[in-house]
Protein backbone atom coordinates (compact mmCIF):
# COMPACT_ATOMS: atom_id res chain seq x y z
CA UNK A 1 0.00 0.00 0.00
CA UNK A 2 0.54 3.35 -0.46
CA UNK A 3 1.36 4.53 2.92
CA UNK A 4 3.38 1.90 4.14
CA UNK A 5 6.11 3.32 1.33
CA UNK A 6 8.25 6.55 1.91
CA UNK A 7 6.47 9.82 1.10
CA UNK A 8 7.78 12.00 -1.02
CA UNK A 9 4.75 14.34 -0.62
CA UNK A 10 2.10 14.07 1.87
CA UNK A 11 -1.54 15.93 1.23
CA UNK A 12 -3.96 16.05 4.35
CA UNK A 13 -7.85 17.74 4.14
CA UNK A 14 -6.39 19.59 1.14
CA UNK A 15 -8.83 21.72 -0.35
CA UNK A 16 -9.06 24.23 -3.08
CA UNK A 17 -11.87 26.74 -3.73
CA UNK A 18 -14.61 24.50 -5.20
CA UNK A 19 -12.41 22.19 -7.24
CA UNK A 20 -10.86 20.25 -4.75
CA UNK A 21 -12.43 18.81 -1.64
CA UNK A 22 -10.68 17.34 1.49
CA UNK A 23 -7.83 15.58 -0.79
CA UNK A 24 -5.42 13.28 1.18
CA UNK A 25 -3.41 10.91 -0.01
CA UNK A 26 0.80 9.96 0.21
CA UNK A 27 3.08 10.16 -2.96
CA UNK A 28 5.83 6.95 -2.75
CA UNK A 29 9.22 8.18 -3.26
CA UNK A 30 11.01 7.27 -5.80
CA UNK A 31 8.06 5.69 -7.82
CA UNK A 32 5.50 6.57 -10.80
CA UNK A 33 1.45 7.89 -9.38
CA UNK A 34 -0.51 8.07 -12.00
CA UNK A 35 -3.30 10.64 -11.22
CA UNK A 36 -6.38 9.67 -13.32
CA UNK A 37 -10.24 11.15 -13.47
CA UNK A 38 -12.70 12.84 -16.05
CA UNK A 39 -12.50 16.37 -17.58
CA UNK A 40 -13.51 18.62 -14.79
CA UNK A 41 -11.96 16.22 -12.21
CA UNK A 42 -9.14 18.71 -10.38
CA UNK A 43 -6.41 16.90 -11.78
CA UNK A 44 -4.49 19.86 -13.07
CA UNK A 45 -6.07 22.12 -9.98
CA UNK A 46 -4.05 19.27 -7.56
CA UNK A 47 -0.50 19.41 -10.05
CA UNK A 48 -0.81 22.77 -9.52
CA UNK A 49 -0.65 22.96 -5.83
CA UNK A 50 2.13 20.96 -5.60
CA UNK A 51 4.47 23.18 -6.97
CA UNK A 52 2.28 26.40 -5.79
CA UNK A 53 1.23 27.73 -8.84
CA UNK A 54 -1.50 28.37 -6.68
CA UNK A 55 -2.13 27.74 -3.14
CA UNK A 56 -4.61 25.49 -0.97
CA UNK A 57 -7.78 27.31 0.18
CA UNK A 58 -7.29 25.18 3.09
CA UNK A 59 -5.46 21.75 4.36
CA UNK A 60 -1.73 21.15 4.21
CA UNK A 61 1.01 19.40 1.73
CA UNK A 62 4.09 18.46 3.21
CA UNK A 63 6.96 17.42 1.29
CA UNK A 64 9.52 15.06 3.04
CA UNK A 65 7.64 16.07 6.41
CA UNK A 66 8.14 19.47 5.72
CA UNK A 67 5.04 22.15 5.20
CA UNK A 68 5.67 23.95 1.48
CA UNK A 69 4.10 26.57 2.62
CA UNK A 70 7.04 27.54 4.96
CA UNK A 71 9.77 26.58 2.44
CA UNK A 72 11.46 29.36 0.23
CA UNK A 73 9.58 29.28 -3.19
CA UNK A 74 12.86 28.63 -4.97
CA UNK A 75 13.75 25.53 -3.20
CA UNK A 76 10.21 24.24 -3.61
CA UNK A 77 10.34 24.89 -7.46
CA UNK A 78 13.52 23.36 -8.37
CA UNK A 79 13.20 20.11 -6.07
CA UNK A 80 9.15 19.65 -7.63
CA UNK A 81 9.69 20.49 -11.44
CA UNK A 82 5.84 21.07 -13.23
CA UNK A 83 5.73 20.19 -16.81
CA UNK A 84 2.06 21.84 -18.06
CA UNK A 85 -0.21 20.16 -20.62
CA UNK A 86 0.68 23.30 -22.85
CA UNK A 87 4.20 23.82 -24.03
CA UNK A 88 5.63 26.90 -24.46
CA UNK A 89 9.15 27.72 -25.75
CA UNK A 90 9.04 31.76 -24.13
CA UNK A 91 9.73 33.25 -27.49
CA UNK A 92 13.24 31.12 -27.60
CA UNK A 93 14.67 28.54 -29.66
CA UNK A 94 14.59 25.04 -28.67
CA UNK A 95 18.43 24.97 -27.11
CA UNK A 96 17.94 28.32 -25.40
CA UNK A 97 14.33 27.16 -23.98
CA UNK A 98 16.60 23.99 -22.27
CA UNK A 99 19.13 26.07 -21.12
CA UNK A 100 16.77 28.54 -19.59
CA UNK A 101 15.90 27.12 -16.15
CA UNK A 102 19.74 26.22 -15.89
CA UNK A 103 20.21 29.65 -16.54
CA UNK A 104 18.01 30.99 -13.80
CA UNK A 105 19.65 28.57 -11.57
CA UNK A 106 22.77 30.44 -11.68
CA UNK A 107 25.14 27.43 -13.42
CA UNK A 108 28.28 27.65 -15.09
CA UNK A 109 28.21 27.91 -19.14
CA UNK A 110 30.20 24.70 -18.95
CA UNK A 111 27.99 23.13 -16.74
CA UNK A 112 24.79 23.96 -18.43
CA UNK A 113 26.40 22.39 -22.19
CA UNK A 114 27.50 19.43 -20.41
CA UNK A 115 24.01 19.00 -19.28
CA UNK A 116 22.68 19.87 -22.41
CA UNK A 117 24.64 17.72 -24.21
CA UNK A 118 23.66 14.45 -21.87
CA UNK A 119 19.96 15.21 -22.05
CA UNK A 120 19.68 15.84 -25.49
CA UNK A 121 21.64 12.50 -25.78
CA UNK A 122 18.82 10.85 -23.68
CA UNK A 123 16.19 12.39 -24.93
CA UNK A 124 17.16 11.68 -28.83
CA UNK A 125 16.71 15.40 -29.57
CA UNK A 126 17.68 16.36 -33.12
CA UNK A 127 20.91 18.62 -33.55
CA UNK A 128 18.63 20.64 -36.57
CA UNK A 129 15.94 21.08 -33.99
CA UNK A 130 17.96 23.03 -31.48
CA UNK A 131 18.02 26.46 -33.32
CA UNK A 132 14.62 26.11 -34.23
CA UNK A 133 11.74 28.32 -32.54
CA UNK A 134 8.35 27.70 -31.51
CA UNK A 135 6.90 28.33 -34.84
CA UNK A 136 8.75 25.91 -35.96
CA UNK A 137 7.93 22.81 -34.83
CA UNK A 138 5.14 20.54 -34.43
CA UNK A 139 3.16 20.30 -30.77
CA UNK A 140 4.43 16.94 -30.06
CA UNK A 141 8.24 18.31 -30.74
CA UNK A 142 7.05 21.43 -28.69
CA UNK A 143 5.75 18.29 -25.94
CA UNK A 144 9.33 17.03 -25.89
CA UNK A 145 11.25 19.65 -25.68
CA UNK A 146 9.04 21.09 -22.20
CA UNK A 147 9.67 17.32 -20.78
CA UNK A 148 13.83 17.57 -21.82
CA UNK A 149 13.78 21.41 -20.16
CA UNK A 150 12.71 20.23 -16.96
CA UNK A 151 14.35 16.96 -16.61
CA UNK A 152 17.73 18.78 -17.96
CA UNK A 153 16.96 20.44 -13.80
CA UNK A 154 16.90 16.79 -12.83
CA UNK A 155 14.52 17.47 -10.17
CA UNK A 156 13.70 15.62 -7.02
CA UNK A 157 10.10 15.43 -8.30
CA UNK A 158 8.32 15.40 -11.65
CA UNK A 159 4.90 16.36 -12.38
CA UNK A 160 3.79 15.96 -15.69
CA UNK A 161 0.26 17.01 -16.80
CA UNK A 162 -0.96 14.84 -20.13
CA UNK A 163 3.07 14.39 -21.37
CA UNK A 164 1.99 11.80 -23.65
CA UNK A 165 -0.80 13.72 -25.32
CA UNK A 166 0.30 14.92 -28.71
CA UNK A 167 3.51 12.12 -28.80
CA UNK A 168 3.23 9.58 -31.14
CA UNK A 169 3.25 6.10 -29.84
CA UNK A 170 7.15 5.23 -30.06
CA UNK A 171 7.80 8.39 -28.73
CA UNK A 172 5.47 8.40 -25.97
CA UNK A 173 6.68 4.44 -25.25
CA UNK A 174 10.23 5.81 -24.68
CA UNK A 175 9.80 8.52 -22.29
CA UNK A 176 7.69 6.29 -20.16
CA UNK A 177 10.59 3.84 -20.40
CA UNK A 178 13.29 6.37 -19.72
CA UNK A 179 11.43 8.09 -16.65
CA UNK A 180 11.02 4.07 -15.49
CA UNK A 181 14.65 4.05 -15.65
CA UNK A 182 15.02 7.57 -13.93
CA UNK A 183 13.38 5.99 -10.99
CA UNK A 184 13.49 5.27 -8.42
CA UNK A 185 15.87 8.32 -8.18
CA UNK A 186 12.93 10.88 -9.77
CA UNK A 187 9.70 10.19 -8.29
CA UNK A 188 7.10 11.17 -11.06
CA UNK A 189 3.56 11.91 -10.67
CA UNK A 190 1.29 11.88 -13.82
CA UNK A 191 -2.01 13.06 -14.92
CA UNK A 192 -2.89 10.19 -18.02
CA UNK A 193 -5.50 10.19 -19.92
CA UNK A 194 -4.26 6.97 -21.82
CA UNK A 195 -5.10 4.23 -18.93
CA UNK A 196 -2.99 0.87 -20.86
CA UNK A 197 0.07 3.76 -20.65
CA UNK A 198 -0.65 4.36 -16.70
CA UNK A 199 -1.68 0.86 -15.81
CA UNK A 200 2.02 -0.47 -17.63
CA UNK A 201 4.61 2.26 -16.28
CA UNK A 202 2.95 4.05 -13.02
CA UNK A 203 3.17 1.07 -9.55
CA UNK A 204 0.77 3.62 -7.84
CA UNK A 205 -2.55 5.00 -8.94
CA UNK A 206 -5.05 7.86 -8.01
CA UNK A 207 -8.29 8.75 -9.00
CA UNK A 208 -10.35 12.14 -9.10
CA UNK A 209 -14.26 12.24 -9.35
CA UNK A 210 -15.55 16.06 -9.00
CA UNK A 211 -12.69 17.57 -7.02
CA UNK A 212 -12.80 14.33 -4.63
CA UNK A 213 -10.45 11.65 -4.17
CA UNK A 214 -12.04 8.06 -4.88
CA UNK A 215 -8.89 5.93 -5.58
CA UNK A 216 -5.32 5.92 -4.10
CA UNK A 217 -3.84 2.17 -4.60
CA UNK A 218 -1.21 0.44 -6.23
CA UNK A 219 -1.69 -0.34 -9.83
CA UNK A 220 -1.30 -3.91 -9.29
CA UNK A 221 -4.53 -3.93 -7.11
CA UNK A 222 -6.46 -2.05 -9.85
CA UNK A 223 -9.15 -3.63 -11.55
CA UNK A 224 -8.25 -1.66 -14.90
CA UNK A 225 -10.61 -2.89 -17.28
CA UNK A 226 -13.30 -1.93 -14.23
CA UNK A 227 -11.61 1.22 -14.18
CA UNK A 228 -11.85 2.10 -17.65
CA UNK A 229 -15.31 1.51 -17.70
CA UNK A 230 -16.16 3.99 -15.33
CA UNK A 231 -13.99 6.95 -16.44
CA UNK A 232 -15.95 6.56 -19.90
CA UNK A 233 -19.00 6.48 -17.98
CA UNK A 234 -18.33 9.47 -16.01
CA UNK A 235 -16.95 11.07 -19.38
CA UNK A 236 -19.90 10.68 -21.02
CA UNK A 237 -22.10 12.46 -17.81
CA UNK A 238 -19.78 15.43 -18.19
CA UNK A 239 -20.15 15.33 -21.07
CA UNK A 240 -23.99 15.81 -20.94
CA UNK A 241 -24.02 18.09 -18.04
CA UNK A 242 -21.41 19.91 -19.89
CA UNK A 243 -23.55 22.93 -19.39
CA UNK A 244 -23.86 22.45 -15.68
CA UNK A 245 -20.25 21.82 -14.71
CA UNK A 246 -18.26 25.44 -14.55
CA UNK A 247 -15.02 24.47 -12.80
CA UNK A 248 -12.75 22.98 -15.29
CA UNK A 249 -9.46 22.50 -14.10
CA UNK B 1 -35.28 41.21 -72.62
CA UNK B 2 -32.72 43.75 -71.12
CA UNK B 3 -29.50 42.34 -69.55
CA UNK B 4 -27.70 44.25 -67.19
CA UNK B 5 -24.03 45.21 -68.36
CA UNK B 6 -21.48 43.26 -65.85
CA UNK B 7 -18.04 44.70 -64.73
CA UNK B 8 -15.10 42.02 -63.49
CA UNK B 9 -13.62 42.66 -60.53
CA UNK B 10 -10.50 40.53 -59.34
CA UNK B 11 -7.00 39.95 -59.74
CA UNK B 12 -5.61 37.57 -63.11
CA UNK B 13 -6.46 33.80 -62.92
CA UNK B 14 -7.65 34.41 -59.20
CA UNK B 15 -10.84 32.48 -60.66
CA UNK B 16 -12.72 32.57 -57.11
CA UNK B 17 -12.16 36.16 -56.42
CA UNK B 18 -13.77 37.08 -59.58
CA UNK B 19 -17.39 38.00 -59.35
CA UNK B 20 -19.49 39.85 -61.55
CA UNK B 21 -21.27 42.77 -60.29
CA UNK B 22 -24.75 44.31 -61.84
CA UNK B 23 -25.28 47.70 -62.79
CA UNK B 24 -26.52 48.51 -59.04
CA UNK B 25 -24.48 46.70 -57.12
CA UNK B 26 -21.35 48.69 -59.07
CA UNK B 27 -22.67 52.40 -58.45
CA UNK B 28 -23.24 50.78 -55.14
CA UNK B 29 -19.34 50.33 -54.96
CA UNK B 30 -18.39 53.50 -55.93
CA UNK B 31 -20.89 55.86 -54.14
CA UNK B 32 -19.53 54.29 -50.88
CA UNK B 33 -15.98 55.21 -52.11
CA UNK B 34 -16.91 58.14 -53.57
CA UNK B 35 -18.59 59.01 -50.18
CA UNK B 36 -15.74 57.56 -48.30
CA UNK B 37 -13.41 59.62 -50.43
CA UNK B 38 -14.95 62.78 -50.38
CA UNK B 39 -14.98 63.29 -46.62
CA UNK B 40 -11.38 62.31 -46.40
CA UNK B 41 -10.78 64.78 -48.46
CA UNK B 42 -13.13 67.41 -47.06
CA UNK B 43 -12.05 66.62 -43.42
CA UNK B 44 -8.21 65.57 -43.01
CA UNK B 45 -6.68 66.04 -46.29
CA UNK B 46 -7.40 69.76 -47.52
CA UNK B 47 -7.42 71.24 -43.98
CA UNK B 48 -3.93 69.75 -43.90
CA UNK B 49 -2.82 71.12 -47.66
CA UNK B 50 -4.44 74.65 -46.25
CA UNK B 51 -2.03 74.41 -43.35
CA UNK B 52 0.97 73.76 -45.92
CA UNK B 53 -0.68 76.46 -48.70
CA UNK B 54 -0.90 79.15 -46.34
CA UNK B 55 2.15 78.75 -43.89
CA UNK B 56 4.12 78.99 -47.66
CA UNK B 57 1.81 81.78 -49.18
CA UNK B 58 4.34 84.61 -49.07
CA UNK B 59 7.23 82.36 -49.45
CA UNK B 60 9.96 80.28 -47.65
CA UNK B 61 11.50 83.28 -45.50
CA UNK B 62 8.25 84.91 -43.94
CA UNK B 63 7.48 81.77 -43.11
CA UNK B 64 10.69 81.10 -41.12
CA UNK B 65 10.31 84.62 -39.42
CA UNK B 66 8.67 82.21 -36.48
CA UNK B 67 12.04 80.81 -35.73
CA UNK B 68 13.31 84.20 -34.62
CA UNK B 69 10.37 84.68 -32.11
CA UNK B 70 11.35 83.71 -28.54
CA UNK B 71 7.90 82.65 -27.07
CA UNK B 72 7.80 80.35 -30.20
CA UNK B 73 11.06 78.53 -28.82
CA UNK B 74 9.21 78.81 -25.28
CA UNK B 75 5.89 77.09 -26.44
CA UNK B 76 8.29 74.10 -28.20
CA UNK B 77 10.34 73.63 -25.62
CA UNK B 78 7.29 73.23 -23.23
CA UNK B 79 5.31 71.06 -25.59
CA UNK B 80 8.11 68.33 -25.91
CA UNK B 81 8.69 68.59 -21.57
CA UNK B 82 4.75 67.90 -21.37
CA UNK B 83 5.32 65.06 -23.76
CA UNK B 84 8.44 63.91 -21.98
CA UNK B 85 6.89 63.61 -18.28
CA UNK B 86 3.78 62.58 -19.64
CA UNK B 87 5.06 59.08 -21.38
CA UNK B 88 6.73 57.83 -18.90
CA UNK B 89 4.25 58.68 -16.12
CA UNK B 90 1.46 57.33 -17.90
CA UNK B 91 3.56 54.19 -19.21
CA UNK B 92 4.32 53.01 -15.52
CA UNK B 93 0.69 54.08 -14.61
CA UNK B 94 -0.62 52.59 -17.53
CA UNK B 95 1.01 49.12 -17.20
CA UNK B 96 0.39 48.92 -13.26
CA UNK B 97 -3.25 49.61 -13.68
CA UNK B 98 -3.33 47.28 -16.89
CA UNK B 99 -1.92 43.92 -14.86
CA UNK B 100 -4.41 44.64 -11.86
CA UNK B 101 -7.40 44.53 -14.02
CA UNK B 102 -6.21 42.04 -16.83
CA UNK B 103 -4.99 39.44 -13.92
CA UNK B 104 -7.21 39.93 -11.09
CA UNK B 105 -11.12 39.70 -10.43
CA UNK B 106 -12.31 42.04 -7.43
CA UNK B 107 -14.66 44.26 -6.11
CA UNK B 108 -15.24 47.62 -7.72
CA UNK B 109 -12.92 46.21 -11.26
CA UNK B 110 -15.67 47.81 -13.51
CA UNK B 111 -15.49 51.19 -11.26
CA UNK B 112 -11.63 51.14 -12.13
CA UNK B 113 -12.03 50.33 -15.48
CA UNK B 114 -14.41 53.31 -15.64
CA UNK B 115 -12.43 55.70 -13.92
CA UNK B 116 -9.67 55.12 -16.00
CA UNK B 117 -12.04 55.95 -18.82
CA UNK B 118 -12.94 59.12 -17.23
CA UNK B 119 -9.99 61.65 -19.02
CA UNK B 120 -12.44 60.33 -22.25
CA UNK B 121 -15.37 60.77 -21.56
CA UNK B 122 -14.98 64.08 -19.53
CA UNK B 123 -14.50 67.60 -21.84
CA UNK B 124 -10.72 68.34 -21.18
CA UNK B 125 -12.32 72.08 -20.06
CA UNK B 126 -13.75 70.36 -17.17
CA UNK B 127 -10.47 68.65 -16.41
CA UNK B 128 -8.42 71.67 -16.57
CA UNK B 129 -11.44 73.46 -14.29
CA UNK B 130 -10.97 70.18 -11.52
CA UNK B 131 -6.86 70.83 -11.50
CA UNK B 132 -7.82 74.62 -10.81
CA UNK B 133 -10.73 73.86 -8.08
CA UNK B 134 -8.09 71.51 -6.11
CA UNK B 135 -4.55 72.72 -6.42
CA UNK B 136 -5.44 76.78 -7.64
CA UNK B 137 -4.51 79.52 -4.77
CA UNK B 138 -8.30 79.22 -3.62
CA UNK B 139 -8.42 75.04 -4.31
CA UNK B 140 -9.06 72.36 -1.69
CA UNK B 141 -5.12 72.00 -1.56
CA UNK B 142 -4.15 76.08 -1.78
CA UNK B 143 -2.85 77.07 1.29
CA UNK B 144 -0.90 73.45 1.94
CA UNK B 145 0.73 74.03 -1.75
CA UNK B 146 1.37 78.08 -0.44
CA UNK B 147 3.08 76.65 2.35
CA UNK B 148 5.19 74.71 0.79
CA UNK B 149 6.14 77.41 -2.04
CA UNK B 150 4.64 75.17 -5.15
CA UNK B 151 2.85 77.20 -7.72
CA UNK B 152 0.63 74.59 -10.20
CA UNK B 153 -1.96 76.52 -11.33
CA UNK B 154 -0.82 79.06 -13.94
CA UNK B 155 2.25 77.41 -14.03
CA UNK B 156 4.57 74.68 -15.59
CA UNK B 157 3.19 71.86 -12.84
CA UNK B 158 -0.21 72.99 -13.72
CA UNK B 159 0.71 72.30 -17.30
CA UNK B 160 2.35 68.51 -17.19
CA UNK B 161 -0.39 67.69 -14.51
CA UNK B 162 -3.55 68.61 -17.09
CA UNK B 163 -1.54 67.17 -20.20
CA UNK B 164 -0.80 63.50 -17.70
CA UNK B 165 -4.94 63.63 -16.72
CA UNK B 166 -5.88 63.55 -20.98
CA UNK B 167 -3.41 61.34 -21.38
CA UNK B 168 -4.16 58.60 -18.45
CA UNK B 169 -5.90 55.88 -20.87
CA UNK B 170 -3.79 55.05 -23.39
CA UNK B 171 -1.36 52.88 -22.40
CA UNK B 172 -3.78 50.97 -20.09
CA UNK B 173 -6.23 50.70 -22.72
CA UNK B 174 -3.93 49.01 -25.44
CA UNK B 175 -2.51 46.90 -23.17
CA UNK B 176 -5.74 45.56 -21.04
CA UNK B 177 -7.38 43.05 -23.81
CA UNK B 178 -3.86 42.11 -25.31
CA UNK B 179 -3.01 40.94 -21.36
CA UNK B 180 -6.44 39.24 -20.99
CA UNK B 181 -6.18 37.51 -24.60
CA UNK B 182 -2.73 36.06 -24.03
CA UNK B 183 -3.52 34.75 -20.46
CA UNK B 184 -1.32 33.29 -17.81
CA UNK B 185 -0.26 30.03 -19.22
CA UNK B 186 3.17 31.70 -20.89
CA UNK B 187 3.67 33.44 -17.59
CA UNK B 188 3.10 30.47 -15.65
CA UNK B 189 5.16 27.65 -17.88
CA UNK B 190 8.17 30.60 -16.98
CA UNK B 191 7.33 30.39 -13.04
CA UNK B 192 7.18 26.34 -13.06
CA UNK B 193 11.01 26.61 -14.56
CA UNK B 194 12.26 29.12 -11.42
CA UNK B 195 11.76 32.64 -13.30
CA UNK B 196 10.99 35.45 -10.55
CA UNK B 197 8.32 38.33 -11.54
CA UNK B 198 10.61 40.84 -12.82
CA UNK B 199 12.33 38.13 -15.41
CA UNK B 200 8.55 36.94 -16.14
CA UNK B 201 7.90 40.56 -17.27
CA UNK B 202 10.70 41.48 -19.13
CA UNK B 203 10.79 38.28 -20.87
CA UNK B 204 7.33 37.13 -21.27
CA UNK B 205 5.12 40.08 -20.40
CA UNK B 206 6.67 42.61 -22.37
CA UNK B 207 7.46 40.91 -25.53
CA UNK B 208 3.70 39.75 -25.91
CA UNK B 209 2.74 43.48 -25.21
CA UNK B 210 4.76 45.07 -26.76
CA UNK B 211 2.87 46.55 -29.29
CA UNK B 212 -0.11 47.60 -27.88
CA UNK B 213 2.23 49.49 -25.55
CA UNK B 214 3.71 51.49 -28.36
CA UNK B 215 0.73 51.82 -29.60
CA UNK B 216 -0.55 53.41 -26.67
CA UNK B 217 2.56 55.39 -26.37
CA UNK B 218 2.20 56.81 -29.19
CA UNK B 219 -1.01 58.04 -28.52
CA UNK B 220 0.13 59.59 -25.25
CA UNK B 221 2.37 61.31 -27.34
CA UNK B 222 0.63 62.48 -29.72
CA UNK B 223 -2.26 63.71 -27.45
CA UNK B 224 0.29 65.42 -24.80
CA UNK B 225 1.74 67.28 -27.62
CA UNK B 226 -1.73 68.23 -29.22
CA UNK B 227 -3.42 69.03 -25.69
CA UNK B 228 -5.63 72.48 -26.14
CA UNK B 229 -8.56 72.56 -23.71
CA UNK B 230 -7.35 71.38 -19.91
CA UNK B 231 -3.73 73.39 -20.62
CA UNK B 232 -5.44 76.15 -21.81
CA UNK B 233 -7.84 76.51 -18.79
CA UNK B 234 -4.58 75.82 -16.04
CA UNK B 235 -1.98 77.01 -17.79
CA UNK B 236 -3.57 80.73 -18.32
CA UNK B 237 -1.36 80.60 -21.52
CA UNK B 238 1.16 83.00 -20.10
CA UNK B 239 3.20 83.67 -23.30
CA UNK B 240 7.03 82.72 -23.09
CA UNK B 241 5.94 80.99 -19.30
CA UNK B 242 3.36 78.64 -19.52
CA UNK B 243 2.09 78.81 -23.38
CA UNK B 244 2.47 75.77 -25.54
CA UNK B 245 2.43 75.22 -29.11
CA UNK B 246 -1.43 74.23 -29.46
CA UNK B 247 -2.09 77.63 -27.36
CA UNK B 248 0.96 79.89 -29.09
CA UNK B 249 -1.04 79.00 -32.25
CA UNK B 250 -4.35 80.18 -31.41
CA UNK B 251 -3.07 83.25 -29.38
CA UNK B 252 -1.22 84.11 -33.01
CA UNK B 253 -4.23 83.05 -35.40
CA UNK B 254 -6.49 85.92 -32.74
CA UNK B 255 -3.87 88.20 -33.10
CA UNK B 256 -4.20 88.27 -36.86
CA UNK B 257 -0.30 86.58 -36.94
CA UNK B 258 -1.39 83.96 -39.68
CA UNK B 259 1.89 83.26 -41.34
CA UNK B 260 3.27 82.18 -37.45
CA UNK B 261 0.09 80.46 -36.67
CA UNK B 262 0.19 78.15 -39.65
CA UNK B 263 3.92 77.64 -39.24
CA UNK B 264 3.63 76.57 -36.28
CA UNK B 265 0.77 74.81 -36.82
CA UNK B 266 3.04 72.94 -39.77
CA UNK B 267 5.92 72.42 -36.76
CA UNK B 268 2.95 70.81 -34.24
CA UNK B 269 1.87 68.51 -37.24
CA UNK B 270 5.03 68.05 -38.19
CA UNK B 271 5.92 66.70 -34.99
CA UNK B 272 2.27 64.54 -34.79
CA UNK B 273 3.74 63.14 -38.25
CA UNK B 274 6.97 62.03 -36.83
CA UNK B 275 5.45 59.81 -34.29
CA UNK B 276 3.35 58.23 -36.90
CA UNK B 277 6.51 57.62 -39.04
CA UNK B 278 8.04 55.99 -36.08
CA UNK B 279 5.10 53.44 -35.49
CA UNK B 280 5.14 52.60 -38.77
CA UNK B 281 9.14 51.77 -38.84
CA UNK B 282 8.96 49.98 -35.52
CA UNK B 283 5.22 48.09 -36.69
CA UNK B 284 7.23 47.21 -40.42
CA UNK B 285 10.45 46.26 -38.06
CA UNK B 286 8.61 44.12 -35.45
CA UNK B 287 6.25 42.55 -38.96
CA UNK B 288 9.93 41.66 -40.46
CA UNK B 289 11.42 39.91 -37.61
CA UNK B 290 8.08 38.19 -36.80
CA UNK B 291 8.60 36.74 -40.47
CA UNK B 292 11.77 35.97 -40.38
CA UNK B 293 10.97 34.05 -37.40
Amino acid sequence: MMSQAIPALELHQVSYKSILTNISLTIEAGKCTAIVGASGAGKSTLLRLLNRLIDQTSGKILMHGKDIQTMPIDTLRSSVMLVPQEPFLLGMTVQEAIAYPLKLKGYSIDKIQSRLKEWTERLQLDHKLMSRTEVQLSVGQKQWVSIARALVTEPEILVLDEPTSALDSGRANFLLDLLRDLTPKLTVIMVNHQLDLASKWCSNLIQLHRGQLVLAQSSQSVDWQALELMLKSSVDREYENKDESEDWD
Amino acid sequence: MSVDPVVEIGFGNERSNTRKLNTGEFLVKWGLISIAVSYLGLVLFFPVLNVVYVAFAKGIEPALEVFKNQDFFSAAQLTLLVAVVSIPLNTVFGLCAAWVIARNRFRGRTLLISIIDLPFSISPVVAGLMIVLLYGKNGWFGPFLEQINLQIVFAIPGVVLASAFVTMPFVAREVIPILEEVGTSEEESARTLGANDWQIFSRITVPNIRWGLLYGVLLTNARAMGEFGAVSVVSGSLAGKTQTLPLFIEEAYKNYQSQEAFTASLILGLLALVTLVLKEILERFGHTSQTKV
